[in-house]
């Protein structure tokens, strides 16, 4: 259940953390972290190395967590950039590094899926393993969604 | 003559090239200047630099490479390479070439991601005259 501003309530959050859990170690290729964040930039659960990062956070108080509030940035100009180029709704964002790659997919109409994959990944081993990679978005989005009914 | 006349007649030369018939195709500098733009409309091939309203694939990848170098940077400590936009439509894909420009096609014809890998070859054959010119 949503509440009237369409926040997730902590139960469900938890039960989001516990699917989050469940379905990260199924990803191909080992991907070094997954976190889930609304569309405004607010932090919902992590797995892997965000995990870590938002207890380094919060216990350095030194380095801002500001992941989520990228992803957000991330996901507003794709969805420009989509619009303005050809006129239709952004699905996914995909960057690649020299080190790795980070997939931005729109999980729901309110939150956003990040992975991480480092190690050498590149975008195409990301590209091949796309059906795979899209089974367990679909997985989340589901549980998302039916926070919605 | 512009400076950027040969890299606009090799793009105009690699277009046809492209797998899946891209509907636009843009080179832009790392600042973010147009180097060379064409697009596709029904079934021609023009210079959308010339209809300055229309060419919207140059500032806007300019944005997203900017962004995206910004992410990057955060999340994996390195530099920015290359990106992909999923849409509704199809798919918009960023590359650097060398260390000044970069290229950026967009496909709204509903390509999708297993399409575009299964053309992956295809796509850098085409795009390799490109390379060899701008990747100095």
């Amino acid at each position: 259940m949503r509440n009237k501003f369409g926040m997730i309530s902590d139960q469900d959050k938890a039960k989001l953390q516990k699917l989050v859990e469940l379905v990260f170690p199924q990803l191909p290729l080992k991907p070094t972290g997954m976190i889930i964040v609304t569309v405004d930039g607010f932090h919902l659960c992590d797995v892997g190395m965000f995990r870590e990062h938002v207890d380094k956070t919060k216990y350095d108080g030194e380095e801002p967590f500001i992941v989520p509030a990228m992803a957000s940035a991330m996901m507003s100009l794709g969805e420009r950039i989509s619009s303005e180029i050809q006129g239709a709704p952004l699905k996914f964002a995909c960057l690649e590094s020299s080190h790795g790659v980070s997939l931005l997919y729109a999980a729901s109409d309110n939150e956003l899926c990040l992975i991480d994959w480092t190690h050498n990944v590149s975008a195409t081993h990301i590209y091949a393993q796309w059906q795979d990679i899209m089974k367990i978005i679909r997985r989340i989005s589901k549980f998302l969604n039916w926070l919605d009914l | 003559m512009s400076l950027y006349k040969p890299i606009q007649d090799l793009l105009q030369m690699i277009f046809a090239d492209i797998p899946h018939e891209p509907t636009e195709c843009a080179i832009i500098s790392f600042d973010g200047l147009t180097v060379a733009t064409l697009r596709r409309f029904l079934g021609q091939i023009y210079d959308s630099d010339t209809d300055r309203e229309e060419n919207k694939l140059a500032p806007m990848g300019a944005a997203m490479l900017s962004l995206g170098e910004r992410v990057i940077q955060e999340l994996h400590g390195q530099t920015y390479q290359s990106g992909i936009i999923g849409t509704e439509k199809g798919i918009i894909w960023q590359r650097f070439l060398g260390e000044e420009y970069m290229l950026i096609i967009s496909w709204e014809n509903g390509i999708t991601v297993d399409q575009f890998y299964q053309s992956w070859d295809d796509l850098q054959k085409a795009i390799e005259p490109l390379r060899k010119k701008l990747e100095k």
